[in-house]
């Protein structure tokens, strides 16, 4: 009952003085407002992360020359490092019972020519797995096969948009193209995969046999194997048999990095964390320049609503009473600051998800509630010390009082 | 007789500060108040006219002396015991009118009964019903400064009177007031008290508004020097 009379008190004397209470909620606004927008764009970004990683393809392990000390994604270094070859990853298919597929990977950039036009392009030498590894299709035409690779046939896969630059509409199919001065026959198109981290990648590649990338980039050395599990549950031990299979070959020596997607993700995790952390912090600090500018607006209005005060009290009023009626009041404005910075981040997040698509705000319900509750608090938390100042107000003198 | 002790104040004493500052406002009050009295205090200046008044009124304490409000001794209560008392007991009427500039006539006529807990639609009747009795039920969507002085004293009255208080207590309630509108709260206050039996106690200056009252009660220097049935 009393309640809601607060409430409506509380309403009317934040409107009467629109102005002054805009600018007190200013601090809370802001506070509010950022960390919404920004938490969710981490978690957008995360998130749009997240899917690039696992449409890479299921159960992916990714096997790189090189040891890094680290988990991290840092490239590995190569001080006394024994190559890796595509016995290697021969060895693990026939070997590590885990594993569904093995491919390896020999990657470069050569110009690539049919008739009169060029484009330089990525080459990408491989094998009859890869298509089982990673995640993407054939669109016409049949991938390399493993006779391809051990016959080391000058035969291509390509890419989307090399198929459109190089043959436009005209069927590429059986065509030759110049790759780094060899002729390679065109034997399918890949199906449009998009882009990749915000990059084209798997559209403007020309995939070979990997014999064939061995002889146009005069190595044997590997960029890595990508490797396929046999299922979610067989990764880890996936993972031991790679190691163990690979020490074998090379001296007993572990000069190589498993990554999966799962160690990438929490790599990627915590980084985010510690970003979220350092966000979270900041609006902490914007929150308590908010309360503190609602603590003294709040000491002004109880000044100013001295006699108000009085009259309650000596009406019936407890101290109860006049604590409720102030807490609501400091409330009610960290709490519409609270509102309207969660709609400016709203705004802000529809607007940047425009401009910038990978970082499109994810706006989460507890992440909201958290900043609703959070500014509610700041507004208690506060409002407390003016409102007690306010319920232990003398009545006689606060009847005096101009 | 019950209605004998409706206010029993027994040796009460009132002294702000101490040392050279220390004023002795009230010295040894005896006074003894029944149900459907009409009371005038008058005094000169700082003679502790207030002091009395605000004791009566449960907003002050005094310092030494027993205060029985309805038999019941409440010079110890706690602060909510005694927002309990000015709540249901108590209607106070101010020289200033006191009224809560932002609201209507009729929300402040039903403040009272907000701290009693009453829901809105009782609150409403009983405040529109208040209102009509000082006169002024046409005005009850006004301001305290969109009425006259006059008025809002009147508003002053039926918020004093809403919750049916055992007693109403009145400071100098003409003291900002013309002698139109001073006579018209006078005659309000005998009319309150003639028809509705509300026991009153009304502090003023003027000698002649003071009889209007049944009883006057003289005070000077924290004492009571006389107290005369008119
Ligand atoms: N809060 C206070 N502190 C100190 N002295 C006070 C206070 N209130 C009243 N007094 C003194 O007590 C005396 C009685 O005051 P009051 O009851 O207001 O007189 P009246 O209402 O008859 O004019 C005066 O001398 C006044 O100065
Ligand atoms: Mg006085």
């Amino acid at each position: 009952m009393k309640f809601i009379e607060f409430l409506r008190v509380a309403f009317a004397s934040i409107i009467e003085n629109s102005l002054r209470s805009f600018l007190t909620m200013l601090g809370i606004i802001i506070g509010v407002g950022s960390v919404i927008l920004l938490v969710s764009m981490t978690t957008g970004f995360r998130e749009y992360l997240v899917g690039q990683f696992m449409g890479l393809g299921t159960n992916l392990i990714i096997v790189n020359p090189g040891k890094t000390e680290t988990k991290g994604l840092g490239s590995p270094g190569f001080e006394g490092v024994q190559k890796m070859t595509k016995s290697d990853t021969i060895a693990i298919k026939r070997n590590a019972t885990s594993v569904a597929a093995a491919s390896s990977l020999i990657v470069g950039t050569a110009d690539v020519r049919y008739l009169d036009r060029e484009r330089r392009v990525m080459i990408v030498g491989t094998d009859e797995a890869f298509i089982k590894v990673i995640n993407i299709g054939v669109d016409s035409g049949s991938f390399i096969s493993a006779d391809d690779v051990d016959a080391s046939r000058r035969v291509c896969m390509i890419g989307h948009i090399v198929k459109n630059e190089l043959f436009r509409s005209k069927n590429p199919l059986g065509d030759i193209i110049k790759i780094g001065g060899s002729g390679f026959r065109v034997i399918g198109i890949m199906e449009r995969k998009g882009a990749f981290m915000g990059t084209d990648n798997f559209d403007d590649v020309v995939y070979i046999p990997v014999s064939a990338a061995e002889r146009i980039f005069n190595t044997d050395r590997l960029l890595g194997m990508r490797i396929k599990a046999r299922s979610a549950g067989m990764i880890e031990e996936a993972k031991r048999q790679i190691t163990s299979i690979l020490k074998k070959r090379h001296n007993n020596k572990e000069d190589f990095t498993i990554l999966t997607q799962e160690s990438l993700l929490s790599s990627l995790n915590a980084i985010l964390k510690t970003l979220s952390a350092v966000l979270a912090g900041i609006a902490a600090i914007s929150l308590l320049v908010g309360g503190i500018g609602i603590m003294n607006i709040m000491l002004v209005s109880v000044r100013e609503r001295t006699r108000e005060i009085g009259i309650r009290k000596a009406v019936g009023a407890t101290k109860k009473d006049i604590l409720l009626q102030f807490l609501i009041e400091s409330m009610m404005l960290s709490l519409m600051g609270g509102t309207i910075g969660i709609l400016i981040a709203f705004t802000g997040g529809f607007i940047l998800s425009r401009f910038i698509p990978q970082m499109a705000p994810v706006m989460e319900l507890w992440n909201i509630a958290l900043a609703t509750l959070f500014s509610a608090c700041v507004g208690v938390f506060f409002g407390v010390y003016p409102a007690y100042r306010a319920a232990n107000q003398e009545i006689i003198e606060a009847l005096r009082h101009e | 007789m019950e209605s004998e002790k409706l206010i029993l104040l027994e040796g009460v004493t009132k002294v702000y500060g101490s040392g050279p500052t220390r004023v002795d406002a009230l010295n040894n009050i005896n006074l003894k108040v029944s149900q459907g009295e009409f009371i005038s205090i008058i005094g000169p200046s700082g003679s502790g006219k207030s002091t009395i008044m605000n004791i009566i009124g449960c907003i002050d304490r005094p310092t030494a002396g027993r205060y029985l409000l309805e038999q019941i001794d409440v010079s110890n209560f706690k602060d909510e015991e005694l927002a309990l008392i000015r709540n249901k007991k108590i209607g106070f009427v101010f020289q200033m009118f006191n009224l809560l500039p932002r609201q209507t006539a009729l929300q402040n006529v039903q403040l009272p009964l907000l701290y009693s807990g009453i829901n809105l639609k009782e609150r409403k009747e009983r405040g529109l019903y208040m209102l009509s009795k000082v006169g002024l039920e046409g005005r009850w969507h006004h301001r305290p400064n969109e009425l006259s002085g006059g008025e809002c004293q009147r508003v002053a009255v039926a918020r004093a009177l809403v919750n049916k208080p055992s007693i109403v207590l009145a400071d100098e309630p003409t003291g900002n007031l013309d002698s139109k509108n001073s006579i018209e709260i006078i005659n309000l206050f005998k009319r309150l008290n003639e028809e509705e039996g509300v026991t009153l106690i009304m502090i003023t200056h003027n000698p002649e508004i003071a009889n209007e009252a049944k009883r006057r009660v003289y005070i000077r220097d924290g004492k009571i020097e006389e107290d005369t049935s008119l």
